[in-house]
């Protein structure tokens, strides 16, 4: 069995790997990374941004009904940002943190956790955005009627309230068959050890 | 570091570079996806190269990065239900001129061989024909060393199987 290992390394070893460009590399990361700056930068920038314009729309500072409005919908704003974050740019870290034993059962948690708490917080981020969007009504149709006003708070309720129960169901179902299959393939890796 | 982040990567790459890519090739088992994977390989280890902080080898490092990328990779293959070229012996374009047409055919059928192993005895096999140590590997793989010695024989079985039936 000893020759049989001489023999493969002897043969393993004659390949070796065709010379790339480094420079027309490097371009092309420089490329991709440039752009995963400015998918940063605009996420960033744009909630600041969106705040900065409610604020300036909204008289929050003589009116306590908007200045609540305002702070829950930015809440509801940086919390769902602080999601994005974590799912788009947390995963490169992982590949060169761990040992692959442990960057797979790492992978494994951070996949169910992202399961479970894309349903969390789109609900949350739902909860904070509504009670803000209904607390400024309250304030924005007070010169209509009770049956107006509440039709207003009872439609703008339901209405976002199936938007986000209907986008909550398809991204679940996109991670039935984009995560699932994966934590089961990254399980069996694992059952391997 | 970050001034000379290229000519480190460039080192790095220039040392690095025969052995990310065979160990792509056989987890892979195809030309195309060896080339794929060792691009992708080589993002992430340009993107982290300043997390490096140096607590172990560059090497050991290198190797982390490109087996862990690797094993998500053939996932993401199987899921994309992109079918994996089987490589049949002799098949296989990546052989040098220099070479013997005999060896060539002997190396594609390793490679070949490899890649029909599990994905863990893949990375396992690789590292050991690259005279890795047996604590190398375990710092790699994660496995206990006092259990790497048996794997190993039970994966050479495998790949003689394998080889022997090509």
């Amino acid at each position: 069995m000893n020759d049989d290992l001489n023999k493969w390394k002897g043969l393993y070893q004659k390949k070796e790997a065709k010379e790339i460009d480094t420079n027309a590399l490097l371009s092309g990361f420089n490329r991709v990374e440039k752009k995963h700056r400015i998918e940063r930068i605009i996420l960033t920038i744009f909630i600041p941004i969106t705040i900065m314009v409610l604020i300036i729309v909204m008289p929050v500072i003589s009116n306590s009904y908007y200045l609540v409005s305002v702070m829950l919908m930015s809440t509801a704003m940086l919390f769902i940002l602080r999601m994005i974050y974590r799912n788009k740019f947390s995963t490169i870290e992982l590949t060169q943190k761990f040992n692959n034993k442990k960057f797979i059962e790492n992978k494994i948690l951070k996949l169910k956790n992202r399961i479970l708490l894309t349903s969390r917080d789109m609900w949350i981020y739902a909860i904070l955005l509504i009670l803000g969007i209904n607390i400024g009504y309250i304030e924005a149709l007070h010169y209509f009627s009770w049956p107006i006003r509440l039709l207003g708070h009872v439609g703008v309720s339901g209405l976002m309230i199936v938007g986000f129960y209907f986008g909550i169901k398809n991204k679940l179902k996109e991670y039935d068959l984009e995560i699932v299959p994966l934590i089961k393939q990254l399980e069996s890796l694992k059952n391997e050890y | 570091m970050k001034k000379n982040k290229r000519a480190y990567f460039e080192d790095v790459y220039q040392a690095n570079k025969d052995k990310i890519y065979r160990l792509c090739l056989g987890f892979t088992g195809s030309n195309a996806d060896a080339d794929d994977l060792l691009q992708e390989v080589l993002l992430k280890i340009w993107s982290n190269l300043d997390g490096f902080k140096g607590a172990s080898k560059i090497e050991t490092w290198v190797y982390r990065v490109a087996t862990n990328t690797a094993l998500l990779f053939v996932n993401r293959k199987k899921r994309s239900k992109t079918k994996l070229q089987e490589v049949p012996s002799g098949q296989l374009n990546f052989i040098r001129a220099d070479h013997d047409p005999s060896v060539d055919l002997q190396i594609n059928k390793l490679y070949a061989a490899i890649s029909k192993l599990k994905e863990i005895d893949r990375i396992i096999i690789s590292l050991l024909l690259e005279d890795k140590s047996y604590k190398e590997i375990s710092e790699i793989t994660g496995l206990e060393a006092n259990h790497i010695g048996v794997k190993i024989n039970r994966i050479k079985k495998d790949l003689k199987k394998i080889m022997d039936h090509e």
